[in-house]
């Protein structure tokens, strides 16, 4: 509520205007034609206390290609943690960071993500002079913007190690559909835009390598998805949650020899499904 | 606009208790039961305006300005509901019906930045980067809502529904309920008004039961701060509850144990009129707005006059798509 101190001419208004109330009446001043006064009110106390500490960690399987672009996919098992603090600081899996800007529909600020490269897991050793990408820390912003169940979210990355140079931007949209109460739909549309010496470090091939012909891609759109989330209350403090993502590689990524090797795809999947516990 | 900060308000509210007691006309009447006609009477009307942000609609000022100038009529006329409360003032033009009607006293409702609070489920969870997720629910407008009374609010209060109190559409906005204590010329006894504007059904544009579940949520929150609200003084709350929906109306009079004043002024149509042109079922349950009331120990409330009013047009156009619902109750004090 607005709140401002009540003014001498205002006090003045108020107390002109009851003393000349009649006692026992049903009418009052007709010719009142002043500013009213407004009156402030208070809220009613509340027992809810916002949480410092929110977050989920969850268990399952997940699905991913065995390197970025792979036509292979290995399952395992996953892991999904969440945390935030006071909603400004926050860790997601292998990411972090801080909002810095908030208003109505739009909220900024710092992020940093652990890339995980591209590790030997055997399949590699069919591209036994594909080297390894070891991993990296990237480190950018992000905005994100929402309207109801609407979002749409922005992260720029610039790679600060010596294993990974360039830029990465993701932009990603997703609108929740709700159909019962304990049930969640989440559609997602993205794309990762990629410079040439980011795409570099995953498709790139140097010169001299016996089993393909040396590539450096340039940048550009990299990389299209499109992506079902889905959640699914079980009680208060558990989820089932789950996504599936289907992903096309673009442009320099997709012109990589590697990914157009019989090792190679342009169609990458990726998926979780699991019990999530809420705290 | 001027502010009041409560102390000066309970001054306010004082002052005519104190001028009461020495005021020979109608002062022996203050302890003694007051029958019949000469009984002061209390005229509330209950009015959606339809006033929705500007950005959403057009050419709704001239409806506005209509909407005051009855209500200036009428106080020329001096038949004037000494007390209004309104719904669906978003616009924020809507004000000059606040401020260009006589009404001394103005309590708005809260605002898109006032309090409400995320609560156990929110609407926008399903975001799945927590940086896109808000600690607060997001509202692009205020409640609304708004109380216009002739005679002193020395307390006021209110409560915003939290994110788990409110369903689709209806969340963007700050929906709320507003409690307000009035002091009145007619006893010492104050008089609880409490205005709010319930869930929609099918414009909040989300599935019935999360619909239906929010709304029996309002009606638990009415119920408990109604309760810590009170100190046995008469309270009406008016409003549009969208209770036209038989098992909201079923839900809500089982936890808010008052009387329907449409109910009371039908069962006692010997002394209880009703506006030409009103129909039963535009005051009972085929209506979203609705007045219902409790009495005190030293003072009851009797329906004398219920109607739907503001049903003219203007160039074609109807003032809202609500009519007003206004009651005059029959103020009687007992020892």
């Amino acid at each position: 509520m607005t709140r401002k101190l009540a003014t001498g001419a205002g006090l003045l208004t108020v107390l002109v205007g009851v003393l000349s109330l009649p006692a026992i009446a049903n009418d009052v001043d007709a010719s009142f034609g002043g500013r009213p006064i407004y009156i402030e009110a208070d809220e009613f106390d509340d027992e809810r206390k916002a949480d410092s500490w929110a977050g989920q960690i969850g268990f399952g399987l997940s699905m991913a290609p065995r390197f970025v672009g792979a036509d292979e996919h290995v399952a395992s098992l996953g892991f999904d943690l969440k945390v935030s603090y006071k909603d400004t600081i926050f860790l997601e899996n292998n990411r972090i960071g801080a909002v810095l800007y908030r208003n109505r529909f739009v909220r900024a600020g710092a992020i940093a993500r652990w890339n995980l490269g591209r590790i030997d897991t055997g399949s590699l050793s069919l591209l036994e002079t594909i080297p390894e990408v070891d991993d990296a820390f990237e480190l950018g912003g992000f905005a994100a913007a929402s309207f109801y169940k609407l979002f749409l979210t922005t992260e720029v990355y610039f790679g600060v190690g010596d294993e990974l140079k360039g830029t990465s931007v993701e932009v990603e949209a997703g609108y929740t559909f709700e159909p019962n109460s304990q049930w969640r739909i989440t559609p997602i549309l993205g794309a990762i835009w990629s410079s040439g010496r980011y795409l570099d470090t995953f498709y790139g091939v140097q010169e001299g390598n016996p089993d393909f012909a040396a590539y450096r891609p340039s940048g550009g759109l990299a990389e299209t998805y499109v992506e079902i989330a889905t959640e699914r209350r079980l009680g208060k403090n558990w989820l089932f949650k789950g996504s599936f993502r289907f992903s096309e590689l673009l442009n320099g990524a997709a012109d990589s020899p590697i990914v157009q090797s019989d090792a190679g795809s342009r169609d990458q999947l990726q998926a979780f499904v699991g019990i999530v516990w809420l705290f | 606009m001027v502010y009041f900060k409560k102390p000066f308000l309970e001054l306010a509210a004082i002052v005519p208790l104190l001028f009461s007691v020495v005021t020979p006309v109608g002062a022996q009447e203050s302890d003694t039961a007051v029958e019949g006609a000469n009984a002061p009477v209390l005229r509330l009307l209950s009015y959606n305006i339809n006033g929705l942000p500007s950005t959403l609609t057009k050419g709704k000022l001239p409806l506005f300005e209509r909407i005051a100038e009855i209500l200036r009529e009428r106080r020329a006329s001096g038949t004037q509901p000494q007390v209004v409360v309104l719904q669906e003032a978003f616009d924020k033009r809507t004000a000059l019906i606040a401020e260009t009607t006589g009404y001394q006293y103005v309590y708005k409702g809260p605002g898109r930045r006032d309090t409400s609070r995320k609560g156990k489920a929110h609407w926008v969870q399903g975001t799945r980067k927590g940086y896109a997720q808000r600690p607060d629910p997001q509202k692009i407008a205020g409640s609304g809502l708004y109380i216009l009374s002739d005679y002193p609010i020395f307390d006021a209060r209110y409560k915003a529904f939290d994110s788990d109190a409110c369903a689709g559409f209806d969340c963007l906005s700050n929906k709320a309920i507003q409690f307000a204590r009035i002091q009145t010329p007619f006893s010492e006894t104050p008089i609880d008004i409490v205005n709010s504007h319930f869930n929609s059904r099918s414009s909040a544009k989300a599935p019935g039961k999360i619909v239906l579940k929010a709304h029996r949520k309002q009606t638990d929150l009415l119920a408990k701060y109604l309760d810590q609200f009170s100190k046995g003084y008469p309270v009406i709350i008016a409003g549009d509850f969208n209770t036209k929906q038989d098992k909201r109306y079923q839900y809500f009079r089982q936890n808010i144990n008052l009387i329907d004043a449409g109910e009371a002024c039908l069962s006692e149509r010997q002394t209880c009129d009703i506006r030409e042109g009103t129909r039963e079922e535009e005051l009972l349950y085929r209506t979203n707005d609705k007045q219902f009331f409790a009495n005190s120990q030293s003072m009851r409330l009797e329906p004398i006059w219920a109607g739907r009013n503001f049903d003219e047009e203007l160039n074609g156009k109807p003032l809202s798509d609500h009519l007003g619902y206004e009651i005059h109750y029959r103020i009687l004090l007992s020892d």
